[in-house]
Order: C-alpha cells, then structure tokens, then sequence
C-alpha cells in the first residue's frame, strides 16, 4: 500500500480519516519541536501541534501536492503559533495594562555569573527569556531561518508577509538576541 | 537600494544589517577586505556567530514514548466527521450527553439549594452546594467555549479558494451542530443561575452557531465574509478567549463575564 504523503492524503479525502493517523504520527514529533522553539512551552506547543493538525485536516483539500505536505503543514504550525502568542500577548497586555515591557533591560539584568544556576541551565534560561520577548512575527521568521533552515522567501511565504519584512523580522531578531545574549556570549 | 554588503562609509564600518547578512552569505570581496583590515567588524561577526551558535543549544525537550499513540488519540477525537450519516445524524454526540448530564447536574443542585423563604430569614450564608454548581458550569462551559474558539477562528480566517462562489463548510457545521446543543444547555443552566454575564456570551455563541447549522453546507462567498465580518465586529472570539483566560486563575465570585 502507498503510504506516501501525498498517497494519504489522498486517502483522506476520499473519506478515510483513519488514514490520517500515518500523517499525525510521521510529522507530529517534528511539529511539536517547531512549535516549542516558537512558543516557549511544552504546554503551548502541545496546543499548536493539535491545532495544526486539526485545521490540516479541516483544510486537507487546499493542499496541493506539487509542495512538500510537511513544508504545508509546518507552514499552518508557523501560523498557529503565531496566532496563539498574539492572543497571549494581547490578552496580557489587556490584563495587566503592561505593555511597554522593558525587557532588554530585564534580561540584562538577569546577573550572567549567578553561582547558583549551572551553566547549561543558565544559557537555556537566558536563550528562553531572550526569545519570549521577541514579537510573534520575529521569533516565528528566526526560527524558520536559523532553526529550519527556510529561505527569507519561504519565509515570506509561510507567514504572507512581503519580503522585506520577513528579511527585516528576522534580521531585528538577530540583533535583539545577540543584544540581549552578549553577556552569555561574552562569558563562554 | 542599498547593498546587504555595502559598507557603512560615514561610519567606517559595516552596519548591522550588513554583518547579518554575513552570518548566511560569502561575504563580497569589499566585504571581506573590509573585514580584513577591521578588527571591530571582525569582532561584531564573530559575537553574532558566537550568538548563533549559542542558540543552537536551545532544543526542544525530546518526545516521550509513546508521544505520537497520545497525540493521535487526542486528535481523533476532535476531529470533524468527513460525512453525514443517518446515524450521526439521530445520534446525540458525546459532548452532548456530558453537556446534558452536567446541566442535569446543575439544575437539580440549584433547586435543592434554592432556600425557601423562612431559610433565607434564618442562614444569610451563600450555599455551598450552589457555588459548587457555579464552579461546574465555570469549568463545562470553558471547555465548551474552547472548542466554540477553536470552530470560529477556523471560519474567521477561512480564505475561499480563487475564483471559488461556493465555499465548502460542511466540516465546520458538524462541529456548530454539535456546540450547538451544549450551548442551549449551558445558557439554560446559567440563566437558571442568574449569571447573567455568561448567559448572554452563550447566547451570542448560539446565533452565531445557529445560523452556521441552518446555511447551506455550501456557503455562497459573500455570505461568508458577511459572517467573518460579524464574528470581527462583535468581538465574541475575544471574549470567549477572556473568558478561557481568566477562568484558571479567576477567584472572584464574579462571572469572568462581568470583567470585559
């Protein structure tokens, strides 16, 4: 039996949602590590991992198979990542009132050479504060780049931005992280 | 427009954007002569490679065993029906039986609760039982609303297809089909109640999901979007996020409702 990608898919759409199954098992260890790099947490990424896959479905017939049905589904995982930080972010700031957020300064603050903390977990800490306080979009289009290797046109793509602002979202993610990682980099 | 490795003549150096750009890319011969004889640009690059490389210790906790059997079983069961049948037709569906029996539930403690008028006079005290029944439904109908997001997000940002007249949404239906009942129920019980606030979000919900049953499981485009444009103008995706939001940490006696 074919059980290629594009073969279940086809299967799918011809009413077997059994054969569904072949398609969240081969992809959704890979979907969930792009969605904890995007979102942070275990728990968020479990949550887009079972949204992605849902709207994939939901949305099965859109899916062309001249493109890779993985490179299509991590293109709704990049979407629904960012979906769930906005709302997050959007719902705190509402909150809490707390919009301007300095977080450089936060995360500078945090003292580098804290005894307490082994290394490896201070770098993990340092790199997971530094990468929540990126936008959605920044930290979405720095993770396709560096993590997934996607062009800035494929990235462009994924998110339905211009070029340019999938070029400039990633290239202020660099900079924002590299600002906010000198510390760590500078005592490695 | 300028060249990603044009050097920042004013300055003497390469900007930001330029050494970015180096990260990816084999530097141009200006470039590299520039680095050649620049020891702060050197320096700049090697701190962001250095960033870069700091960043590729950052990895994803591993998947227990077992991870993709859970995910699957999770997923199967939020999975939309592909087709109609007799069956699931007649059948009242799962979520709808819970829905029921907690609004039973409900119901039976609110009237065994409802002091008469001599007992008021006596226990000035709120009911524990009651505010037990509060907390159930407070519970139910987050999960409920969760689902209901999950649903209108999907119809909110549906895009149909180039040169498409009928948009496809029998998938969407089933599920509105199936909110539907519990959301009859769960408006019942907190109108029953008196939480005024989440009755009036639910019966929100329900017009909405009422007039996504009764549409053509083919919906015409503009009707669509006419619909996509309620769902924004109303604002109820939001306020349903509020309210899933606020329920976990939510001890107020107050309906989360009554915060927006």
């Amino acid at each position: 039996m074919d059980t290629t990608d594009p073969a279940l898919v086809a299967r799918v759409l011809r009413g077997e949602a059994e054969a569904f199954r072949f398609l969240v098992e081969r992809h959704g260890r890979h979907v969930f590590q792009l969605a904890f790099r995007m979102t942070g947490n275990a728990q968020d990424a479990e949550d887009v991992v079972q949204e992605t896959f849902l709207r994939a479905f939901r949305h099965l017939k859109r899916y062309e198979s001249r493109s890779l049905f993985s490179t299509w589904l991590y293109r709704i995982a990049a979407n629904c990542a960012v979906d769930l930080m906005r709302t997050q972010r959007h719902f705190t700031e509402h909150s809490k009132g707390n919009p301007g957020h300095d977080w450089l300064s936060e995360v500078t603050a945090r003292d580098p050479s804290a005894d307490q903390l082994a290394f490896s977990g201070q770098v993990r800490d340092s790199i997971q504060c530094a990468m929540e306080k990126l936008t959605p979009q920044e930290r979405t289009a720095f993770v396709l780049r560096h993590y997934e290797g996607l062009t800035v046109e494929e990235i462009s793509s994924t998110l339905g931005i211009g070029l340019n602002a999938a070029k400039h979202s990633v290239f202020r993610a660099v900079r924002k992280l590299r600002r906010a990682l000198e510390p760590l980099v500078a005592s490695v | 427009m300028k060249n990603d490795f044009e050097i920042d003549h004013a300055a003497g150096h390469l900007g930001d954007d330029e050494i970015i750009s180096l990260l990816h890319a084999k530097p141009s011969s200006d470039a590299e002569q520039h680095l050649s004889s620049c020891p702060r640009c050197r320096t700049e690059l090697d701190t962001y490679r250095r960033t870069l490389e700091a960043l590729q210790h950052w990895t994803a906790p591993e998947c227990e065993v077992g991870y993709e059997a859970r995910l699957w079983a999770r997923i199967s069961g939020a999975l939309p029906r592909t087709k109609r049948t007799f069956w699931t037709r007649v059948a009242v569906p799962a979520f709808g039986i819970a829905a029921a029996v907690v609004a039973i539930a409900l119901v039976t403690l609110a009237i065994r609760n409802t002091p008469s008028e001599q007992q008021q006079s006596y226990d000035p005290a709120p009911p524990k039982a009651s505010d037990a029944s509060h907390r159930i439904l407070d519970v139910a109908v987050k999960d409920h609303f969760e689902r209901t997001s999950r649903l209108l997000s999907e119809l909110e940002k549906s895009t149909p297809p180039e040169r498409a007249h009928l948009i496809d949404i029998s998938g969407e239906q089933d599920a509105a089909s199936d909110l539907l009942a519990e959301n009859r129920l769960y408006r019942q019980t907190a109108e029953q109640q008196g939480d005024r606030p989440t009755a009036d979000l639910l019966e929100n919900v329900e017009q909405l999901l009422v007039e996504l049953d009764h549409s053509p499981s083919e919906m015409p485009a503009p009707q669509l979007e006419n619909l996509q444009q309620r769902l924004s103008d109303t604002d109820v995706l939001f306020k349903l996020k509020v309210f899933t939001s606020l329920h976990p940490d939510s001890n107020s006696p107050q309906s989360p409702v009554t915060q927006l």
